[in-house]
């Protein structure tokens, strides 16, 4: 083959390849032309995005700081002290007074730090918080706490006031007498004893049914102190739907100042009975009633807890707001009546029993007879 | 002389071939010429937004003091840094720059400048025109952007209730390409 046939054969296709070739390379051209374009585009769009992110996240740091900054500002004599009473530190930048900002060489106050400036009307913090310097005002609040040994009402006390005074439960119309077991020695009380310690050991299984150590008034089957023998046992409620029990504890707390806003009273009764084996239902609805020179009843909210099959500890408290219902809780000595009303469907109660009463109040203590 | 035919044959493949990488990187850099204003007008924008948005989120605004006649507003940048704010006091769709003092300011009586440039103003979180007329804001001193704003302090602005006579709101602006764009407002009850 010549090489002048060579070149003629190699033309037409070598031609069409390279047409192709500059194709592709225009193609990659425009290609890279569009992503530097595209990039440029996303890149930015990404620049946008995480800078509004960094503002919006600054924000929201500076208006959480903001929120924690907590500072007292009292008037003393003559001077305005301020304290930081929040857990961040806080910068004073300004003030206000008689309409005029004054300005502050900045004060930092760390958490729990304070320091007096000259008296002002308000103070400005440097993240834009208003605090007005004020006078301070003594807040008394004649409310409820925790309640201490001192304001529980049992053993000794309960036996204190079985002596002094008539303790007696009221069963649907009836009354009966209730019986305490203090050192071994039974106690009684009544509509008409006040209580005498007893020469018969009532027929009580169990002085102490849920076991903690602390005894139980117990309501016998019977009227009076005097017709208690030792087959007197606990008070029974057999097929019962329900049943209405009130105790009645005669001048058992003594209000010593007409400044009580709140009053606490806590109870724990404890019911034994035919539970075992079926799930019973029962429902105990309490009304607390304070009942002196006023009235004063309260529904109580409970907690019942089952310790076992044949008992359940109903433990209640109720708060009575004294003051918020315009009621003035005039010192005096008042009665307390605890009525449990329980319903269920065929009850089988084998003893109703009172473990302890606690009362919270300002100026509201246990009435003498009761704590000698 | 056949071969030296051959060979010129080669040469115009070659030549036609540069031709068409030539033409085919004119057209792209022409073509990248083309969509390159677009993308960096694409880009402007964009860094003009986040800009704002920014602006937004570091602008904090509230009310300081008020009584019978003056109602105060402070106002601080959450990242500290030199921002000149511009105000607009609007009263009833009106922008009333008169009321409008800077208490903590050595100038007593700030300049009201006349805006000769577009106002955009935020509506439902984007900008578009002021539907009030924005003709005058009130620049905020530069002892009070160089005493508090850049320290991350706020400063403060005072509006006389003389001037408040109906709705009115104060307007924060920053100026951005030439244009004003608000970035912060507080309603103000008369």
């Amino acid at each position: 083959m010549k090489l002048g046939e060579l070149t003629s054969m190699s033309k037409p296709n070598g031609g069409r390849r390279m047409r192709g070739q500059s194709e592709v390379i225009g193609g990659v051209i425009v290609l890279t032309a569009l992503i530097i374009a595209m990039g440029l585009v996303f890149t930015n769009l990404g620049k946008l995005s995480s800078s509004s992110i960094t503002g919006i996240s600054m924000r929201a740091a500076f208006e959480t700081e903001k929120s924690f900054e907590k500072i007292q500002a009292t008037r003393t004599s003559g001077q305005c002290s301020v304290k930081n009473t929040g857990n961040t530190p806080v910068t004073i930048i300004r003030a206000w007074s008689n309409s005029q900002p004054i300005n502050l060489s900045k004060i930092t106050l760390n958490p729990g730090e304070s320091q007096s400036i000259p008296l002002v009307d308000f103070i400005v913090t440097s993240r834009g918080n208003v605090y007005p310097c004020t006078t301070q005002q003594t807040v008394n609040i004649n409310a409820t706490g925790p309640f201490t040994s001192e304001q529980v009402l049992n053993s000794t006390r309960i036996k204190n006031g079985l002596e002094n005074q008539y303790v007696y439960a009221n069963i649907s119309s009836s009354t009966y007498a209730v019986v305490y077991n203090y050192t071994n020695k039974w106690y009684c009380s009544s509509l008409v004893d006040k209580a005498i310690p007893l020469n018969v050991t009532p027929s009580i299984a169990d002085s102490d049914a849920d076991d903690n150590s602390v005894n139980e008034l117990v309501v016998v089957k019977a009227n009076s102190c005097s017709s208690v023998n030792s087959g007197t046992g606990p008070w029974e409620g057999k097929n019962l739907d329900n049943a209405t029990v009130r105790f009645v504890l005669k001048n058992v707390i003594d209000v010593t100042t007409n400044e009580t806003d709140t009053l606490t009273i806590y109870f724990k009764l404890i019911v034994t009975g035919g539970f075992g084996g079926q799930a019973q239902q029962l429902s105990v609805y309490p009304v607390i009633t304070l009942n002196g020179t006023i009235v004063i009843s309260s529904p109580a909210t409970t907690t019942a807890v089952g310790a076992r099959q044949d008992l359940v500890n109903i433990f209640g408290s109720t708060v009575i707001p004294v003051k918020a219902f315009g009621l003035n809780l005039t010192t005096g000595t008042y009665d307390l009546i605890l009525e449990f009303t329980m319903s269920g469907k065929s009850i089988e109660i084998n003893s109703i029993r009172l473990e302890y009463i606690a009362v919270v109040g300002n100026g509201v203590v246990f009435s003498t007879p009761w704590t000698k | 002389m056949r071969v030296k035919k051959g060979f010129l044959t080669g040469q115009a493949d070659l030549l036609s071939v540069m031709i068409l990488i030539a033409t085919t990187i004119v057209v792209g850099v022409g073509f990248l010429g083309l969509l390159y204003p677009s993308v960096m007008d694409l880009v402007s924008r964009s860094e003009l937004r986040s800009t704002l948005y920014n602006e937004q989120s570091l602008l904090v605004l509230y009310r300081e003091y008020e009584n019978d006649t003056q109602v105060c507003i402070g106002f601080l940048r959450v990242e500290p840094g030199f921002v000149a704010y511009a105000l607009a006091l609007v009263v009833r769709g009106q922008v009333n720059n008169s009321g409008i003092s800077f208490p903590l300011s050595s100038v007593t009586s700030p300049g009201d400048s006349v805006v000769y440039t577009k106002t955009y103003c935020l509506i439902n979180g984007d900008y578009y025109p002021c539907v009030e007329r924005i003709n005058r804001v009130v620049y905020v001193p530069y002892d009070i952007l160089d005493n508090y704003i850049a320290k991350g302090y706020p400063g403060l602005t005072c509006i006389s209730k003389s001037a408040l006579t109906g709705e009115a709101s104060l307007r924060v602006f920053i100026v951005a390409k030439g244009d004003l764009y608000e970035v912060g407002r507080v309603d103000i009850n008369e």
